[in-house]
């Protein structure tokens, strides 16, 4: 041939593949470093939770990597600690509290999103998810003065109806995915049977869809435990705490790292646990929750 | 053009083997089909040609160069999908003009080979449309002329068929033979529809299992098929196979069946002689099997066995039947005109001069 | 009349259990949004409330304190919005290709939302202490693994504008990485590996695919997470919070007007400043992105 084709001088050059290729080392260097700034954080929470006063007060020294003496004197101080105790148990109250209401009032109206098909249903649906969209610092005050008018303020009640005004956007969002997945057969059949349409909810429908109500209900629960903003506003200047409140008191009165820590890992314990138990149910309500 | 040697080519994935040792010469400008059935390895094989798959073992050269090691970009090669893999966010004109930006040839040059790819491949007027708005048909098309745009030394052109409805099969198939007339290119194309790889190439590779069973032209490969597979895969509908063994009587030798026996004609002896006394699986296709009536062949008592019709498949210009007789069944063609009907008695003669005799093991 | 009678009748069972929902979402937001135009707009006085009044809106452009914090905000929300993104993309491209213990690094990866953010915060707070603290002691090579000092003194992470926002910024990417990640992750998934092997066999090497190929099909989702996360990032409170205390932006100037000033009047101005920007600036980042869009396909 009188002239090389494009491939032949291509092929000369006879440049290599190999494995060990720079974007590799690039890549992996990412993933270590990446790991190590997610992980930080939470190994510090877990390092200070059973540090020893040494290796926090440390007059000057650099602070230990690792407790001079790792110590649970921390954990086992919460157990008689007050506040602790009564903090933790209003952040239970709350939650449970959000969770029976939303779930109470999101799930029937979920279910007649779903099953009932009137003209502009969707637009209904979408505007009562959307309520979400609204920024919590905003409206924070507002129900906070509404709330005062009637004497919702400092009560368990009160911060759980706000918990509530939060995540019944979600539930409603979840249980309608949940019922959609269920056929409609099975209320219809109920109904020719002969049995109310209360009936075929209640006993029929609710039974199935419960495994996904569940899933919603820890969704409901793991957002109060967590919730900080509407439990300061509202519970600042009385006598109750939600467990990230006292975190907040605690760091403004008298900073002690290893207590803080202590309370943090109760606090997260059982978010870290549900959360990689809810993600499976949670693959699209994740991105639906992107604006919280 | 550049011609692609494959010297003992093998790849593994872990302890898998994939594809198992193979030789293959394709010369320049040839048209070679790798074809076999699901999962023999053959898009493999093109993938290590292309450079998309690292080859585990082996060597392989594009015009004389060991490729091996060179990445896809530089070997020279250009490749079509099965799933076409259009860019969604480019038009019609930016698809086929990719490779050419890539290599940042000027302005003038890459408008002046859009303007012949959307010739070759009657695209006109469809250049500035997105791949969602294009049929089937269109996009295969314009990945064809994203792969010819660029002259690739060697095509390579993985099932760009099958995605297409049956008619537009056929049309393009012809396209194929067409481009591949006028523009000479060296052509490795996989398929696992024996019939598209008969009728487009000049060679086909018949692949099994990883191995290379067996290449020749498309006539070498449908008369002489080296054993039971390529007979059975080459060819529709299939051919016949019965187990039978070679018997002497009288002198002259017969295939001998459970119930009967069919007399192997002295012309064919040389074939049959050395499988004395064997059991082998005896082959025949249906178009070698007539109906005495309109048969090739004389009929005598030694090649003919009567049946009775068990199913008839019209096809319009020939009928598929399936008959039962002496204790076996098989398949046979017939014209329209016998008006075959199932129970219908038929004396079928088997054209053992265009028979086949193979060892009793399926695979090579 | 008997059109709206019929229609209550053959779907009352759906109105009924329908009903506290609606009301109690749409009741609240109609509460919140009146209250907070109420508030806002009235002047408290000894003499009785005067409503309504801009008094508040004029009272805060002249507050130094405000101004501030405007100014705060807008810079939080100009740095703090496309590195969500820019780590984001970054987390997504390193977990995108099959790799082993790639399952275990995409979980790790979502762990930062599962810790509550308060936590986050208070953790950040006790790393970036002063004058002790890992990081201080990290950048003055008080540790074995790493001799180098980069500063002389420890840095007072609290004590300013810039280095409170920097790490408040840093909490606030940090936990919100995830959700940006599976986003961007999302719609690197719709670009089918026959695309990238066809980009490969026509000479496209990693940077020409990435610029010609994965940029454009992945604009989409970028757009997302840029609109999606600026909202998120102009309302941030907690970190602010805890970790900026001195230096209010918008949000935490609400809590302190509220709290200090004792003024929910002026939170509430505060409040509808905030939202109008939030609803300003989405509209303008998306009709941006939207343009921009448009020119960056053409390539």
């Amino acid at each position: 041939m009188a002239q090389k084709t494009v491939g032949e001088s291509m092929r000369e050059k006879g440049a290599s593949i190999s494995k060990i290729s720079a974007t590799r080392i690039i890549w992996f260097a990412g993933i270590v470093l990446m790991i190590l700034i997610v992980l930080a954080p939470i190994f510090v929470m877990f390092k200070y939770s059973i540090s020893d006063r040494s290796s926090v007060v440390t007059g000057g020294m650099p602070i230990p990597l690792w407790p001079y003496h790792p110590t649970v004197e921390q954990f086992e101080g919460l157990a008689t600690m007050d506040s602790f105790i009564t903090a933790a148990f209003t952040s239970m109250k709350v939650a449970l509290l959000s969770v029976i209401i939303s779930l109470a009032i999101g799930t029937p109206a979920a279910y007649a999103l779903v099953r009932y098909r009137f003209p502009g249903i969707m637009v209904l649906a979408t505007m009562l998810i959307s309520v979400r969209l609204f920024p919590d610092i905003v409206s924070v005050v507002p129900i906070v003065e509404t709330f005062i008018r009637f004497q919702l303020v400092n009560s368990v009640l009160g911060v759980a109806m706000a918990h509530s005004l939060l995540s019944t956007p979600y539930v409603i969002f979840i249980a309608m995915g949940v019922f959609e997945m269920i056929p409609k057969d099975l209320d219809e059949q109920a109904q020719i049977l002969g049995a109310s349409k209360l009936y075929s909810f209640t006993r029929i429908v609710l039974p199935v869809a419960l495994p996904g109500l569940a899933a919603a209900a820890i969704y409901v629960f793991l957002l109060s435990w967590d919730e900080f903003i509407f439990a300061y506003f509202l519970l600042a200047f009385g006598e109750l705490s939600t467990l990230p409140v006292l975190l907040q008191k605690i760091l403004s009165w008298t900073p002690q790292h290893n207590l803080l820590a202590a309370i943090s890992v109760m606090l997260s314990i059982p978010v870290i646990i549900f959360t990689f138990v809810v993600q499976k149910y949670m693959q699209t309500g994740a991105t639906a929750g992107a604006v919280k | 053009m550049a011609r692609v040697q494959l010297k003992r080519i093998s790849k593994k994935y872990g302890n898998l083997e994939v594809v198992k040792d193979l030789d293959l010469m394709v010369d320049e400008g040839e048209f070679v089909t790798l074809v076999g059935p699901s999962g023999c390895g053959k898009s493999t094989t093109l993938r290590m040609v292309a450079g998309l798959e690292e080859i585990t073992s082996g060597e392989l050269y594009i015009g004389d160069i060991l490729a091996n090691r060179i990445p896809p970009r530089e070997r020279g090669v250009s490749m079509v999908f099965q799933s076409y893999a259009l860019f969604p966010h480019m038009t019609v004109s930016e698809n086929i003009a990719f490779g050419l930006k890539i290599k940042k040839r000027s302005r003038g040059e890459i408008l002046k080979k859009i303007e012949w790819a959307v010739n070759l491949l009657n695209l006109e007027g469809l250049e500035t449309r997105l791949p969602k708005d294009l049929s089937g048909g269109q996009r295969q098309r314009v990945a064809l002329a994203r792969a010819l745009v660029v002259e690739p030394d060697v095509l390579l052109l993985d099932e760009p068929l099958s995605n297409l409805d049956a008619k537009l099969r056929l049309k393009m198939r012809a396209e194929l033979k067409r481009i591949h007339k006028r523009l000479g290119a060296t052509v490795i194309y996989v398929t696992h529809d024996q019939v598209e790889a008969m009728s487009l190439s000049e060679r086909l590779a018949v692949m099994y299992e990883g191995k290379l069973v067996q290449v020749g032209s498309p006539l070498e490969v449908y008369n002489s098929p080296r054993n039971m597979f390529v007979a059975g895969f080459i060819g529709s509908p299939s051919m016949n196979f019965f187990n039978s063994k070679i018997i002497k009587k009288d002198g002259s030798l017969f295939v001998a069946f459970e119930g009967f026996e069919l007399a192997i004609p002295q012309a064919c002896e040389s074939k049959y002689s050395g499988y004395l006394d064997r059991e082998i699986v005896f082959g025949i296709r249906p178009e070698h099997v007539y109906d005495k009536r309109f048969s090739k062949t004389e009929s005598s008592f030694g090649n003919t066995i009567d049946a009775v019709i068990d199913v008839v498949e019209p096809l319009g210009d020939r009928d598929i039947v399936e008959a039962k007789g002496e204790g076996v069944s098989f398949t046979l063609l017939l014209e329209p005109e016998a008006k075959a009907a199932p129970d219908q008695p038929i004396s079928a003669v088997f054209d053992m001069e265009k028979s086949h005799v193979f060892d009793n093991r399926r695979s090579p | 009349m008997t059109r709206i009678m019929d229609f209550t009748r053959k779907n009352l069972f759906g109105i009924i259990i329908l009903a506290p929902a609606a009301l109690y979402l749409v009741g609240f937001l109609l509460i919140i949004l009146f209250k907070v135009v109420a508030l806002a707009l009235t002047r408290v006085g000894p003499q009785g409330d005067l409503f309504p009044t801009a008094y508040h809106f004029v009272e805060l452009s002249r507050n130094p304190e405000f101004r501030h914090a405007l100014i705060r905000t807008i810079w939080f929300t100009l740095i703090g919005t496309p590195l969500e993104l820019v780590i984001g993309m970054a987390a997504a491209f390193l977990v995108v290709k099959e790799f082993k213990g790639r399952g275990i690094t995409r979980s790790l990866f979502i762990l930062p939302l599962a810790i509550p953010a308060i936590v986050t915060a208070i953790m950040l707070y006790i790393i970036f202490d002063f004058p002790g603290g890992h990081v201080n002691d990290i950048l003055m090579g008080r540790y074995g693994f790493f001799p180098f000092q980069v500063i002389s003194h420890p840095v007072d992470w609290r004590g300013s504008g810039f280095f409170a926002l920097m790490v408040s910024i840093f909490g606030k990417v940090w936990r919100d990485m995830p959700i940006s990640m599976l986003i961007i992750l999302a719609g690197l998934q719709a670009i089918t590996k026959d695309q990238y092997e066809a980009a490969k066999t026509l000479g496209a090497n990693a940077y020409q695919t990435f610029f010609r190929i994965t940029l454009p099909l992945l604009t989409p989702a970028m757009s997302t997470v840029l609109v999606l996360r600026s909202i998120e990032v102009w309302k941030e409170f907690i970190f602010p919070f805890i970790l900026a205390g001195s230096y209010p932006l918008l949000a935490t100037l609400i809590e302190r007007a509220y709290h200090e000033w004792r003024n929910p009047n002026e939170a509430c101005a505060i409040a509808l400043i905030l939202l109008v920007l939030i609803i300003i600036s989405t509209i303008f980042i998306f009709h941006v992105l939207k343009w921009l869009r448009r020119r960056l396909v053409r390539v």
